[in-house]
């Protein structure tokens, strides 16, 4: 059993802590790269899991705050000469506006209508971007100015940087599933009407943590930008992305605080041992993960780990699931 | 006793299509009391409390409360004004013990509790007035229907609701859960709270209602204290059938 109030737990936490910080003196540049690239999946996952895991809908269109988080940043660092960090906080504003915008109509909606109409907006985004040519490059796309330093210190920069963004989004999401708004959104959930009839006005709080969910997905897609120095809307604005980000939290557990940063692990790892062998393949492959998640463990590897690895629970789950 | 109405209806109607599920039914509930809705099934009594608390939008009509109109405000702004309600068939939230599941009621509200450890507190306290201690820690989808009913009940008392709206939350109890469920819904009664109860189990309800409503296909055919509603013919011939209620009066008259 692993629970977060036990003590174990916390000091396992603790330990894994201390080593990331002290991660890149220990290892070479490909594991750093390696465990940033995890480390900002995760920040992107927790991104989704604020609004699909937590709030129950699923925002097939994130990547909207992800493709215009990167280039808030692009344009502002590469058309304006504005710096990186005021750019990033630009970013995050960009998300909590558009996520407002879009979600006051679009979060009236409910289940598979929102999911599609998210994909929706997100599309009509992407070809507004395309056709920007003079603002942002269009579908050609935007270079940005690098980091100034050797590449070994720009590599250390953006561990660093997105580590500890990723300890202050994580340390956000405990806060708000220990507070008032994480039960608003997991009552919304669990049974809106019910919400509703409970006094939580259900459309302001889906508003808000779509907005949160736009922060973070916008300001990791802003540092995406300035750290690969190069963006196009085919990239950015890529459903694969969110698809990605829901295997992600399916193998972790969604709508657990902890469960993107452990899918994003399971997942790069996969990618990393399994798919480098099977170039052609990896989205077959992906495809044959999902599926055997969802019939498997619908409530994700971790939530497996945490029952203990036996097949009994396992076919409990699916028993309990699907009659 | 000088008797201050708190909620009126007038005219209330819901059609859903072709169906009238409600018409122009005017109510009067008085505050501190506790009124009994009852009537065949399908007479739209669930409908009325839905439409009360914003559930459904209503057709036409309008509702107030406490001399101000609340018609066509959304669920959530009724209970902040104060009428909490149980659903019929119970909506918990699941994923969540049943100690989380009362402690939502007491987060928002009328008097919404900011504080984690305080709503959790209160939450605790209802539970054990419900008779549900020991359950707190326990998921909701693992209780069973007596017990959600209860927890349902504790639910949108934790909210301290000026009228709770209760809609059969003594379905499917024991004799014995009955009676308690019926104490502690006479408690909080005397708490100051006004009761609008919907209930199958007769000797429930008029045990406990000051006054009874009862509806029949969408409209209000009676209304008055226990003892009258008992003998109303209309009633009668709405449970029973017209042809019983006509004999019944026969079998009265030859006996007098």
């Amino acid at each position: 059993m692993i629970n977060l109030h036990d003590k174990t737990y916390k000091i396992i936490l603790l330990i894994a802590l201390v080593v990331c910080a002290v991660f890149p003196y220990i290892v070479s540049g490909f594991w750093i790269r390696l465990l940033t690239s995890i480390f900002l999946y995760a920040i992107l996952a927790q991104g989704l899991n604020i609004i699909a895991g937590f709030t129950g809908y699923a925002a097939f269109g994130n990547m909207i705050f992800f493709g215009l988080g990167g280039y808030t940043v692009g344009i502002l660092m590469a058309k304006a000469g504005i710096s990186f960090f005021p750019s990033l906080i630009a970013a995050g504003a960009v998300g909590i506006i558009v996520a407002i915008l879009i979600g006051m109509p679009l979060l009236r909606l409910k289940g598979h209508y929102f999911a599609l109409a998210s994909l929706g907006a997100a599309e009509a985004v992407r070809q507004i971007m395309d056709n920007l040519t003079d603002l942002c490059g269009g579908a050609m796309g935007l270079t940005l100015p690098q980091m100034a330093g050797k590449p070994a210190q720009v590599n250390l920069s953006f561990y660093y940087l997105i580590f500890i963004l990723l300890l202050i989004f994580f340390g956000a999401t405990y806060f708000i599933s220990k507070n008032r708004l994480g039960y608003a959104l997991k009552a919304i959930k669990a049974n809106e009407e019910a919400a509703d009839a409970m006094g939580i006005n259900t459309t302001l709080y889906k508003i808000v943590a779509w907005a949160i969910s736009g922060i973070f997905t916008a300001i990791a897609g802003g540092i995406y930008a300035y750290w690969f120095t190069f963006i196009e809307p085919a990239t950015v604005f890529d459903v694969m992305i969110v698809v990605k980000l829901f295997v992600i939290l399916l193998l972790g557990g969604a709508g657990t605080v902890m469960g993107p940063l452990y899918g994003a692990f399971i997942f790069e790892g996969i990618s990393e041992i399994v798919w480098s062998r099977f170039l052609n393949l990896h989205m077959g492959i992906l495809g044959i993960i999902v599926i055997l998640i969802v019939f498997f463990v619908p409530n994700g590897l971790i939530d497996m780990v945490r029952r203990g690895f036996r097949l009994r629970t396992i076919l409990d789950t699916i028993r309990e699931e699907k009659v | 006793m000088i008797q201050e109405s708190i909620l009126t209806g007038t005219n209330v109607s819901k059609y859903f299509g072709a169906l009238k599920a409600l018409e122009d039914v005017h109510f009067e509930v008085y505050r501190g009391e506790i009124l009994g809705i009852i009537g065949p099934n399908g007479a739209g009594k669930t409908t009325l409390l839905s439409v009360i608390n914003g559930t459904l939008p209503i057709t036409h009509g309008s509702i107030f409360f406490k001399e101000r109109e609340i018609t066509g405000f959304r669920p959530f702004r009724i209970a902040e004004l104060g009428i909490s309600r149980t659903f019929q068939i119970v909506k918990p939230f699941p994923g969540m013990t049943a100690l989380e599941n009362v402690a939502i009621g007491a987060l928002f509200g009328k008097t919404p509790e900011k504080k984690m450890s305080r709503a959790m507190e209160k939450a605790g306290e209802m539970i054990r007035k419900v008779a549900l201690e020991g359950k707190e820690n326990i998921l909701v989808e693992k209780l069973n229907v007596s017990e959600r009913k209860r927890l349902e009940l504790a639910r949108a008392l934790t909210q301290d609701p000026e009228i709770l709206l209760l809609d059969e939350v003594m379905a499917g109890l024991t004799p014995r859960e009955i009676e308690d469920i019926m104490a502690v819904i006479q408690e909080v009664n005397r708490g100051g709270t006004t009761i609008m109860v919907i209930e199958h189990v007769m000797k429930a309800i008029m045990g406990i209602s000051n006054r009874i409503i009862v509806l029949h296909h969408g409209q209000k055919i009676a209304e008055g204290t226990p003892d009258e509603i008992t003998e109303n013919r209309q009633v009668i011939a709405a449970y029973l059938g017209e042809r019983y209620s006509r004999r019944l009066e026969e079998v009265s008259r030859a006996g007098d």
